[in-house]
């Protein structure tokens, strides 16, 4: 028996010695927190970051919680600063409640950046947006238009009610609607980041409203899920759905003429930016106003906005019956 | 006489809770890089506070027996954090008088499922099941800032002096750790092993009828319960509040059924009138360790719940086991 012990005793030493040099390898531990794991949206940023990490040769953290949990969030960004990371990128549930733990990842060294959705804003170092949220809002608030034939009383649904960057689109939206006087908007709801959630928000709208033309859906899951309700109330031609989400998810509805239209960039390159942007500034780099990068591995040509220490993707992409069989996510 | 000694270890919960932590331990230590150092192992701690106040919440309905659960210290946590939240943020209030306020809220809310299981005779588990959906709601309605419209928004403009409970360390161990969690543990220890009123509880729960013939007032003990079920939830709420910066009216969602699970992982036996509070600690800190471990190493955080699980479900199976074996 004694004679094991001491074995593995020498074994697990033996590995220690072995495995430390490994670990400190200089090859930067780039982390991305999304709101959640295992949706579409999410999962296509997922895959534009290991490919950023295989082109860049950096090693890519992929981790979040199981719902959009803002208290389990900030667990997993404080078990990466624990880790030793290089960079943390985070899509915040909470834009305020993910402050104090960044904060805390910046004194430690840790490069700190949001991605997707913004928080934060004094302590984060970069922002990497998919696109500016004035052409989100206003695109958005456009093709809806178009597919109503530019009247007649619609209704949003959102999703998490704090959702810095589903709310500054909504406020565009509107800001647009006064170009359209014919159009009225009834109300906002919310469904958080669920699919059936969304369908249930929307199939009460369809009906508290019976004078509804549109609705939008304003983020990934509610826009699926607000195209389903119309189709589920057999509404199709009365009611148009349209709103921000992946070609994945709305595929089936652009199909069927629940939707004309909807909008979104491409979260393969924003996942890919944002393991990019990382990298460009641990090498010592700093992003410039006004100059369009050139990220070789995406479609568009990035740039930077220094007020707002900001790098903005490119402009939103409208997919409709003709393209959005063109994209896998 | 070896098997007597293989009965004393196993047969006593906090025992073989200790093994399984000191195993998991050394388990973690070896196999996950950035366990074991001082900054993780007290760095960890605060993740246990906010669940752990909680489990110790429904450790005391469920020895309270008669079908004692709290499904509604989750829901009873949120409603605290969003009153403290529009308290300070919204009406102005200095943060010392809208925590106090927040205190009785939760105490009141504890209170009125209190006073329906004891007075009115209603079975725990629909009173705090109700209660859950009622506390829940009230936390959105409270939460509904008539700037965004009819819709529930989280409050996050406090003053740095908040964040004091939540954020803040001494000697690397988290302030709510050392001036929350341990005193309240030290407390509900003192209260149960030590005072009349820890035996009548034990009393109750174990024979309610034993109990009212031996002279003591059930229904005002199951009250106390209760009332102090919601103060727990209420001090949870405080620190949680304090430790993200932000009072949310959703923040309590889930915690729950993960606070039943702790108490009964710790030992506490669901018919009531048997469990200690140290048994719950323990419990607390194997799950907290295991959490931190799983996220270290990197692995699938859906994970995690499995792992909730699967102690529980062992654990449940080793106390039947244990029943079993003594019967024979």
């Amino acid at each position: 028996m004694k004679k094991y012990r001491f074995s593995i005793v020498l074994a697990l030493v033996f590995l220690l010695v072995f495995a430390l040099p490994v670990f400190a390898q200089e090859k930067y531990k780039i982390a991305f927190v999304p709101k959640l794991v295992g949706i579409p949206y999410f999962n296509a940023m997922e895959e534009g970051g290991k490919k950023a990490a295989e082109d860049l040769g950096v090693e890519f953290i992929y981790t979040g919680p199981v719902t959009a949990d803002v208290a389990k969030q900030i667990e997993t960004i404080d078990n990466l600063i624990t880790q030793g990371v290089d960079a943390i990128a985070v899509a915040p549930n909470d834009p305020a409640a993910i402050t104090p733990v960044l904060e805390k990842a910046k004194e430690k060294g840790i490069l700190v950046l949001t991605s997707d959705t913004d928080g934060a804003q004094e302590v984060r170092d970069l922002f990497v947006n998919q696109a500016i949220e004035k052409e989100i809002g206003y695109t958005t608030m456009d093709e809806l238009a178009k597919a109503m034939d530019y009247e007649g009383e619609f209704a949003i649904v959102s999703c998490g009610p704090t959702a810095w960057n589903l709310n500054t689109w909504i406020l565009y939206e509107l800001e647009r609607l006064a170009e359209y006087p014919d159009m009225e908007l009834v109300t906002i709801r919310y469904a958080e980041e669920d699919v059936q959630l969304a369908i249930n928000v929307a199939l009460d709208l369809i009906n508290a409203f019976p004078n509804l033309k549109g609705i939008i859906g304003q983020c990934s899951t509610s826009a699926p899920g607000v195209a389903e309700a119309v189709t589920q109330a057999g509404k199709i031609g009365e009611i148009v759905a349209t709103g921000v989400s992946v070609p994945s998810m709305m595929r089936p509805y652009v199909k069927n003429g629940a939707v004309k239209s909807f909008v979104l960039w491409n979260p393969v390159d924003l996942g890919y930016l944002t393991v990019w942007a990382a990298k460009y500034l641990l090498d010592g780099n700093q992003f410039e106003e006004g100059i369009e990068y050139e990220v070789p591995g995406i479609s568009t040509k990035p740039r930077y906005a220094a007020e707002s220490k900001m790098l903005i993707l490119g402009p939103p992409m409208v997919f409709d019956a003709s393209n959005v069989d063109d994209f896998d996510f | 006489m070896k098997r007597d000694i293989w009965d004393t270890i196993i047969g006593n919960r906090v025992f073989f809770l200790s093994l399984l932590f000191v195993i998991l331990f050394i388990l973690l230590s070896f196999t996950v890089p950035g366990f074991l150092n001082l900054y993780n192992l007290t760095n960890m701690t605060q993740y246990g506070v906010e669940l752990g106040l909680l489990a110790l919440a429904e450790a005391l309905v469920i020895l309270s027996g008669g079908g004692g659960i709290d499904l509604s210290v989750g829901s009873m946590m949120s409603l605290v954090a969003i009153v403290i939240g529009v308290l300070i943020g919204r009406v102005g209030l200095s943060p010392s008088l809208a925590v106090v306020i927040g205190m009785l809220t939760g105490l009141a809310a504890g209170l009125f499922n209190g006073l329906l299981v004891s007075v009115g005779k209603i079975l725990p588990l629909i009173v705090t099941l109700a209660g859950m959906y009622i506390y829940r709601s009230l936390a959105l309605i409270i939460a509904v800032d008539p700037q965004f419209g009819p819709n529930p928004m989280p409050v996050s403009n406090f003053s740095k002096s908040f964040y004091f409970i939540g954020q803040y360390r001494i000697g690397g161990i988290p302030f709510q750790v050392l001036f929350i969690f341990v005193p309240v543990l030290l407390i509900l220890h003192f209260l149960l092993s030590r005072t009349a009123w820890g035996r009548k509880l034990y009393g109750v729960g174990s024979n309610e009828t034993a109990a009212t013939f031996s002279g003591i007032d059930v229904s005002r003990v199951r009250l106390t319960v209760y009332a102090l079920s919601g103060l727990l939830s209420a001090l949870a709420a405080w620190v949680i509040t304090s430790r993200i910066a932000s009072a949310r009216p959703d923040i309590g969602t889930g915690y729950e059924l993960q606070a039943i699970t702790i108490a009964v992982l710790g030992g506490i036996s669901i018919q009531g009138g048997e469990g200690t509070v140290g048994g719950v600690l323990l419990s607390v800190a194997i799950i907290t360790m295991l959490n931190n471990g799983l996220q270290l190493a990197g692995i699938h955080q859906i994970w995690q719940l499995g792992a909730l699980g699967l102690v529980l479900i062992g654990s449940v199976l080793l106390n039947q086991f244990l029943i079993r074996r003594r019967k024979i």
